[in-house]
């Protein structure tokens, strides 16, 4: 069997336009199950435009993108949520004006039925473990945060929609490095919940000990492929 | 010199009139603060809920059945007006959107004009409800109807919005459109949802005021007007404030009823909000300079 058959998500020869500019230029990738994967590169290199067309923000003008082997890549995003796809903005998007509790209970829209109610309670838990400020201010308004305790939230809020795939669009952006290390370790913690990452980082050294594989970007298009301590040696 | 019963006039009048605005006024909050879109249709949902109810009542249908069948079909129109107008022009500018349901509202006035005629029609009280006497003043029996049934939709939206799943949903659009897709709520149906929620909400309204009021094809702008008045005043943000404004002005405009000509019942009105924007623009609940 290949390697790519037990890909949990494949592009292969993805193009993808923002208007008139053409954001992706033939992307081909895939993230095993169980792994933390990487798109490293400049800003406009196309990493954020490669989240947004799997999870159905950024429409796909050429190419195929299976999850799961099925192609995803004409479904919108509130469908891809159930099918097991959470993406984290950059922005964070919480919903500022509701609570912490609020904000984690919204995040398992997706999940219905009697079965699932023990399940979100587990998961609320496991979001406390990870992140033990949310517990203690769990009736705390979300805009009043911090961007430290707005990015724990909204990996937080992600993580209750039962992902497969997680999709972090720069999750250590603005942070200090204190906050960065927190952010990382949660990541490690749920791929041992099973949770498969694909991630945007700037900075390659960030994430050398906890992703398995990088992607480098430049202009739309991957120049690079390997493990981030290998691109580090090379650089 | 005014005397207590015509104080407590002007109150009974105050409240009854802040409830009817207030009430309007939600309908405008629920599809505003979802879709961003400010509906000049609403006052239409109340014309169509106080006029099909009369026809239903009249053509020998109970008051609860023809209430009900009222704001069904109420609901039924607020969904064509999101799906069949706002929802192709949803990529349209904001005041694109309200000329467009300012289109929809005269359009649905012409309808009524030819379905029901110009005449202005009534229903009795509520299951024969009498006038109370109180200190001089009067109550009409229809008053703790339409006082009654305002609480009730403001305490359901409480809950609605505060202790349901699908409650937040709609919050959570407000708060974050696409962080609501992020979770998996779809914008669109939430705003379908909106529309038919502020459709209904009208619809009842309309209804209840109908045996205090009356009702007529060309009912629904001026309060429409209103309802944006009570909603702007208080603040259309936040619900608080829209029950806020209604009843400010309600108490406004019945005062000035009672001690002025009824000519400046207007000028009462517009006069507030001149007040009300000029010290704190994003209304009465909301500092000036706060978002």
């Amino acid at each position: 069997m290949t390697q790519e058959n037990h890909a949990l998500l494949e592009m292969i020869d993805v193009y993808a336009n923002y208007g008139v500019v053409q954001a992706l230029r033939g992307i081909s990738l895939h993230v095993e199950q169980g792994e933390i994967a990487a798109l490293i590169g400049p800003h406009g290199s196309g990493k954020s435009a490669t989240l947004k067309a799997i999870c159905g923000l950024l429409p796909v003008a050429r190419g195929e993108i299976l999850f799961a082997q099925q192609l995803i890549h004409k479904d919108p995003m509130e469908k891809l949520v159930g099918r097991g796809i959470a993406y984290v903005d950059e922005r964070r998007l919480i919903f500022p004006s509701m609570s912490v509790i609020d904000n984690l209970v919204l995040g398992a829209y997706r999940r219905h039925g009697k079965e699932q109610k023990e399940k979100i309670e587990q998961d609320m838990q496991t979001v406390f473990e990870l992140f033990p400020i949310l517990e203690e201010r769990k009736k705390q308004t979300a805009g009043t945060f911090s961007g430290g305790e707005k990015q724990m939230l909204a990996i937080g809020r992600a993580f209750m929609s039962s992902p497969k795939l997680l999709l972090l669009d720069c999750p250590s952006l603005r942070l200090a490095p204190v906050l960065v290390r927190k952010v990382m370790r949660a990541i490690s913690e749920l791929r041992d919940q099973g949770v498969t990452t694909l991630l945007i980082e700037q900075n390659v050294r960030a994430i050398v000990n906890v992703a398995g594989r990088a992607y480098v970007m430049e202009e739309g298009k991957i120049v690079l492929e390997g493990h981030p301590r290998d691109l580090l040696a090379a650089q | 010199m005014l005397d207590l019963s015509a104080i407590l006039q002007f109150f009974i009048s105050g409240v009854n009139l802040g409830c009817i605005y207030a009430a309007i006024g939600l309908g405008l909050f629920v599809v505003y603060g979802v879709t961003g879109v400010l509906n000049l249709a609403q006052g239409e949902f109340v014309m169509l809920g106080g006029m099909l109810t009369v026809a239903f009542y009249t053509a020998g249908t109970a008051l609860v059945p023809s209430l009900l069948m009222a704001v069904i079909i109420a609901a039924l129109v607020g969904a064509m007006l999101y799906r069949l107008i706002i929802y192709p022009a949803r990529n349209s500018s904001g005041s694109t959107l309200v000329f467009l349901t300012l289109g929809f509202a005269f359009a649905t006035e012409g309808i009524a004009l030819s379905v029901w005629g110009w005449e202005f029609k009534s229903l009795p009280s509520f299951w024969g409800s009498p006038n109370i006497q109180l200190w001089g003043a009067t109550i009409f029996g229809q008053t703790p109807w339409v006082v009654g049934t305002t609480l009730l939709l403001v305490i359901g939206l409480f809950f609605f919005f505060g202790h349901t799943i699908h409650g937040k949903a709609l919050r959570a659009c407000a708060d974050e459109p696409l962080g609501a897709r992020t979770v998996g709520i779809s914008t669109d149906q939430m705003a379908l949802f909106s529309f038919v929620l502020a459709a209904s909400l009208g619809a009842v309204v309309g209804a209840v005021i109908t045996p205090l009021t009356m009702t007529g094809y060309g009912v629904g702008m001026p309060l429409t007007i209103k309802g944006l008045l009570a909603a702007l005043v208080g603040g259309i943000n936040r619900a608080e404030g829209v029950i806020l404004g209604g009843m400010a002005l309600g108490m406004a405009e019945a005062i000035s009823a009672g001690l002025m000509p009824s000519g400046y019942h207007g000028v009462i009105a517009l006069g507030i909000l001149i007040v009300v924007f000029l010290s704190r623009p994003r209304g009465l609940l909301v500092a000036p300079g706060k978002v």
